[in-house]
C-alpha cells in the first residue's frame, strides 16, 4: 500500500502531557497536509490499529489567507493548506507552534498577537462610519506597499522563528511592528503616529529586535518584515531625537 | 433613567464587523460572537471586488445604472428597495473604506482605481489587489478592536451561536452560545440579535470554496425563521479542485477557456455562444456544462476544461497581482507557462434567512445581514456586488436594530429568567445526546455524500428527475444521521460533536434548497432548467419561502417588490449604454 507516515505531537488540553502518536494514511494525488489531517479525522485510528480521539487542528480558509492552520511541519512553521506532502520527508512530523499555549493537539492560543495589535493601535482613528467624503490621495507605490503589508494573517510564523520572542522576553514581535507601519502609512493615521511609535519605543518594542532575520524568511505570504522593522526604527529614532531636543 | 439597549452580533466577518462597529459608534454595548478567533473568519468573497458607481472614470456611470444592472443580473427576483439604497450608498462606502485603510488600487493621480467587471460597460469595481475581502475585513476588524479597547465591544471568539432565546410571545431576548473550547453553554441577554454568519456553501462539501460550517441560519430556521430563495447558488466558472477543497480563480484578465477537440484547442467561449455575447458567470458556467456533459469533451474524460493564461502577462494591479503566486502555491504550475485544469465551483449562496426591508427576520428581534440573508441579489449575483451588500447590510441592519431596540416597551432584562435557563439546558441536553451517539454511520462520510449529492443536483444546469432523487437522498441522510457515531467523546474542544450538530443543520438547509429548486419550474438567473427554458414571471416572479416542518420544509411564495423597475425579459443581465 502506498501509505503516508505521519507523527503528530498531541496534547489533550493545556497543562496535560504531550505525546507523539503515529498514523498511516493512504496517499491521494495532490494531497496537502490539510487533506492528510482530514483523512485522520475521518478515520481516527493510529498505526497500531487502535481507535483514538481524532486529531484537532484549526481548519481555516485553506488559501493562506487566515493563518489558522499554521503549525510546525517537519520543524518549520507553515500553513497546512499550502504544504503538499510529496515534497516532505517521511514520517511527516506535525507539531503545534511552540511559542503559544497549546489548547488541544495542533491548536494554539494566539490571543497575544491580537493583544499586540491593540497595543500598537493598528487602526485608523476614524471620525465615524458615515460618508465624510474622499480620503486623501495615495500614490501607487504606497498602495502596493500597503497591499503587501495588509496580507498579514497573524499566523505566528514570524514569532515562532524569532529568538527574541517568547516567554523569556518582552519583544512584541515582527507582525505587530509591521502592522503599526501599515497603519502609519495611511494619510489619515499620520496624526496618530507619534503615539503609536511611543509604544514601540518602550521595552519590548522595536529596539529588542536582534536582527536574526528569520521572520522574513518564515512569512508564508512574503511580507517584507525586516524592512518594516527598519522603517519603524528610523521613525522611532527621529522621534526620540525630536523629543530630546524638543 | 432610560435603560440602554443591549446588542449581540454573531459573525466576525464583513457584515458582522460592520454591524458591530456601527452599534459601538452609536454608543451601544455590543457582544460579538464568532466561531473563529478574531479576524480569522473570511468568506470566498475575497476573489471579488467592490462595486460603487462613483463615475470616477467619467463614463457617465451613476447609482441608478448600477441599480438597474443589479436588478437585471438578479433576473428581477430581488426585492428592490434595499438594492436601491445599496447602490446609492456604495460610492460613499468606497470612500469610507478608503479612509479606513483598505489598500485599494490607485490611478496615477493617486485616486481609487476602478476596473470593469464581467459583462459591465462601466469601470465601477474597486479592488485591493486580489485580496479585497480580506483587506476589508482586516480594516473593519481594526476599527472594532479600537472599540474593544474602549470597552464598548466585548468579543467572544471561539463561541458558537446555538439558538435564540424566545420569550412567551416569540420575541427574541438573547441567545444560547457554546464555548467551543470548554464546551460550556451560556445564555446571554440582548434586545436584538444580528445574525451575520455567512451562507450555506458548506452543504456542497469539498466542491465549495468555504469550509466554514458554523452558520446560524440553520438553528434559526428550526426555531421558526423563514428561509428564502434557497435554490439560488452562485458558481464561479473556474476553480482548482484540490484534495481538500475547491479554490476559486478570480476573473483575471487574459484567461481563455478551451478543450482539445479533434487534436486541436477549441476556444468554446469565442464562437457565437451566449457567453461570447456577455460573459457573465452564468453564461460561462452553462457553456462549460455543455462542453463537459453534453459534448463529452472534458479533458481526458474528466469534468474539467483548460483555462489558459499562457499568452498573457500579469498586470501590476488588480486581481492578477498575486494570482501567479496563488497558482504556484495551490495548482503548483506557472499559469503563464501551462494551462490550468479547472471546473466551476460553488462560491456563495443567494438564498438565506428571510428578512423584511429592515433586515429583520420573522422572529422579532432577530436581524440577519451578509450572506446568511437572502436580500439584494435575487436569482444571481452581479459581479462585485457581494462585498458592498455585506458591508451595507451590516451597517443598515445595525441602524434598524438600534431603532427597534429603543422602541421596545420592555427590554431583555425584564424577561423571565426561566426562558434563558430552559433554553440553555435544552441545548446542553441535545448536545450531550450528540456526544453520546455511537451508531455505525460516520458523520464525515455522510457530509461527503451530501456534498456530492448537492453538487450533482444543484449545479448550474438542473433537471427535475435529479432534484427529486436529491430530495429523497437528503431525507435518507436525515434518517442515517440518527444512526451516526461520534468518534470524540472529549469534554474539551470536541470538534466532532460540534461538527455533527452543524451537519444536522446542513441537512435541513440542503432539504430547503433542493426542494425549492425542484418546485421552481422555470429558468431564472443561476437556476437553469432545460425542461423549462424560459423565465415564467406569471408563476415564479416570487420569493420562495420555507418554514420548518417536522417532516418536510413548508414552502410558500411571496410577491417580489418591483416598485422601481418593472420586470422585462433580459438575458444574462447585460447592461444598457448610459442614456
Amino acid at each position: 500500500m502506498n501509505a503516508v507516515r505521519i507523527k503528530i505531537r498531541r496534547q489533550d488540553k493545556p497543562g496535560s502531557g504531550a505525546y507523539w502518536e503515529s498514523f498511516e494514511v493512504p496517499r491521494r494525488s495532490g494531497m496537502n497536509v490539510t487533506a492528510l489531517l482530514m483523512e485522520i479525522r475521518k478515520r481516527p485510528v493510529n498505526h497500531h490499529g487502535e481507535a483514538v480521539s481524532p486529531v484537532v487542528w484549526d481548519d481555516g480558509c485553506g488559501e493562506s489567507d487566515c493563518g489558522a492552520c499554521t503549525m510546525l511541519i517537519n520543524g518549520r512553521p507553515r500553513p497546512a493548506c499550502e504544504t503538499f506532502i510529496d515534497a516532505l520527508e517521511q514520517p511527516i512530523r506535525l507539531e503545534p507552534l511552540s511559542k503559544f499555549q497549546v489548547v488541544r493537539d495542533l491548536i494554539v492560543d494566539r490571543s497575544s498577537m491580537f493583544d499586540a495589535l491593540k497595543r500598537v493601535k493598528a487602526w485608523v482613528e476614524l471620525d465615524g462610519t458615515y460618508d465624510a467624503g474622499q480620503a486623501p490621495r495615495v500614490t501607487i507605490r504606497e498602495a502596493l506597499l500597503a497591499q503587501d503589508l495588509s496580507r498579514c494573517t497573524s499566523c505566528g510564523a514570524c514569532l515562532e522563528v524569532c529568538p527574541q520572542y517568547g516567554p523569556h522576553a518582552q519583544f512584541i514581535g515582527a507582525a505587530a511592528i509591521s502592522q503599526a507601519r501599515l497603519t502609519a502609512l495611511h494619510p489619515i493615521a499620520k496624526a496618530g503616529v507619534p503615539e503609536r511609535l511611543d509604544t514601540l519605543m518602550e521595552e519590548g518594542g522595536v529596539e529588542d529586535c536582534g536582527h536574526a532575520q528569520n521572520c522574513v524568511k518564515a512569512c508564508p505570504v512574503g511580507i517584507p518584515l525586516t524592512e518594516s522593522i527598519a522603517a519603524v526604527k528610523r521613525e522611532a529614532t527621529k522621534r526620540a531625537f525630536h523629543r530630546f531636543f524638543g | 433613567m432610560k435603560r440602554s439597549p443591549k446588542f449581540i452580533v454573531v459573525g466576525g466577518e464583513v457584515a458582522g464587523l460592520a454591524a458591530t462597529l456601527r452599534l459601538a459608534e452609536r454608543g451601544a454595548a455590543v457582544q460579538l460572537f464568532s466561531t473563529m478567533p478574531a479576524g480569522r473568519a473570511l468568506s470566498a468573497d475575497g476573489v471579488d471586488g467592490f462595486n460603487g458607481a462613483s463615475n470616477a472614470m467619467g463614463e457617465g456611470d451613476a447609482p441608478r445604472i448600477h441599480f438597474e444592472a443589479t436588478i437585471r443580473a438578479g433576473d428581477f427576483l430581488a426585492n428592490q428597495e434595499l438594492p436601491r439604497r445599496l447602490c446609492d450608498a456604495a460610492p460613499g462606502l468606497i470612500d469610507l473604506f478608503d479612509r479606513m485603510g483598505v489598500a485599494f488600487d490607485r490611478t496615477p493621480e493617486g485616486r481609487v482605481d476602478f476596473s470593469r467587471g464581467e459583462g459591465s460597460r462601466f469601470r465601477r469595481t474597486a479592488f485591493a489587489g486580489d485580496k479585497t475581502g480580506l483587506s476589508l475585513a482586516s480594516a473593519l476588524d481594526g476599527q472594532v478592536r479600537r472599540y474593544e479597547k474602549a470597552g464598548l465591544v466585548e468579543r467572544f471568539a471561539g463561541w458558537e451561536f446555538v439558538s435564540a432565546v424566545l420569550d412567551g410571545r416569540g420575541i427574541c431576548r438573547g441567545l444560547v452560545a457554546q464555548n467551543l473550547t470548554t464546551m460550556a453553554f451560556e445564555s446571554y441577554k440582548a434586545d436584538a440579535v444580528l445574525a451575520c454568519t455567512g451562507g450555506a456553501v458548506s452543504v456542497f462539501g469539498s466542491s465549495s470554496a468555504a469550509p466554514f460550517e458554523g452558520f446560524a441560519a440553520a438553528p434559526l430556521y428550526r426555531q421558526g425563521a423563514s428561509y428564502a430563495n434557497g435554490e439560488f447558488v452562485h458558481f464561479q466558472p473556474a476553480a482548482i479542485h484540490g484534495a481538500d477543497k475547491a479554490r476559486l480563480i478570480p476573473d483575471v484578465p487574459g484567461g481563455r477557456f478551451w478543450v482539445p477537440r479533434q487534436g486541436s484547442p477549441w476556444y468554446f467561449l469565442e464562437e457565437g455562444s451566449e457567453a461570447a455575447e456577455a460573459p457573465t458567470h452564468e453564461a460561462v458556467n452553462r457553456a462549460i456544462h455543455k462542453v463537459i456533459y453534453e459534448l463529452n469533451l472534458g479533458i481526458d474524460g474528466e469534468p474539467a476544461v483548460y483555462l489558459d493564461f499562457t499568452g498573457s502577462r500579469p498586470k501590476g494591479f488588480g486581481p492578477s497581482r498575486s494570482f501567479d503566486d496563488f497558482c504556484m502555491k495551490f495548482a503548483r504550475t506557472n499559469p503563464r507557462e501551462i494551462a490550468l485544469k479547472v471546473s466551476p465551483a460553488v462560491r456563495c449562496t443567494q438564498g438565506g434567512l428571510w428578512t423584511d426591508d429592515d433586515h429583520m427576520t420573522n422572529i422579532p428581534g432577530v436581524f440577519a445581514a451578509g450572506e446568511c440573508c437572502y436580500q439584494y441579489h435575487g436569482a444571481a449575483l452581479l459581479d462585485g456586488n457581494a462585498l458592498p451588500a455585506r458591508a451595507f447590510g451590516g451597517f443598515y441592519a445595525a441602524d434598524r436594530a438600534l431603532e427597534y431596540a429603543s422602541g421596545l416597551a420592555r427590554g431583555c432584562d425584564e424577561t423571565d429568567e426561566a426562558h434563558f435557563i430552559n433554553e440553555s439546558s435544552l441545548q446542553r441536553e441535545r448536545f450531550q445526546g450528540i456526544v453520546d451517539m455511537s451508531g455505525p454511520e460516520n458523520p464525515r462520510h455522510l457530509r461527503e455524500e451530501l456534498g456530492r449529492t448537492m453538487t450533482e443536483a444543484m449545479s448550474s444546469v438542473r433537471n427535475n428527475a435529479k432534484l427529486k432523487s436529491a430530495v429523497n437522498r437528503i431525507r435518507e441522510f436525515k434518517e442515517r444521521f440518527d444512526r451516526c457515531g461520534v468518534s470524540d467523546k472529549s469534554t474539551w474542544m470536541n470538534q466532532e460533536a460540534v461538527f455533527s450538530r452543524r451537519l444536522r443543520g446542513m441537512l435541513d438547509i440542503a432539504h430547503v434548497m433542493t426542494l425549492g429548486a425542484l418546485l421552481r419550474d422555470e429558468s431564472r438567473g443561476n437556476h437553469h432548467k432545460p425542461e423549462f427554458p424560459e423565465r415564467d414571471d406569471e408563476k415564479y416572479l416570487k420569493t420562495t419561502k420555507a418554514r420548518y416542518g417536522k417532516e418536510e420544509p413548508l414552502i410558500s411564495y411571496e410577491d417580489v417588490d418591483t416598485r422601481h423597475i418593472k420586470p422585462a425579459p433580459f438575458p444574462f443581465g447585460r447592461e444598457k449604454k448610459a442614456s
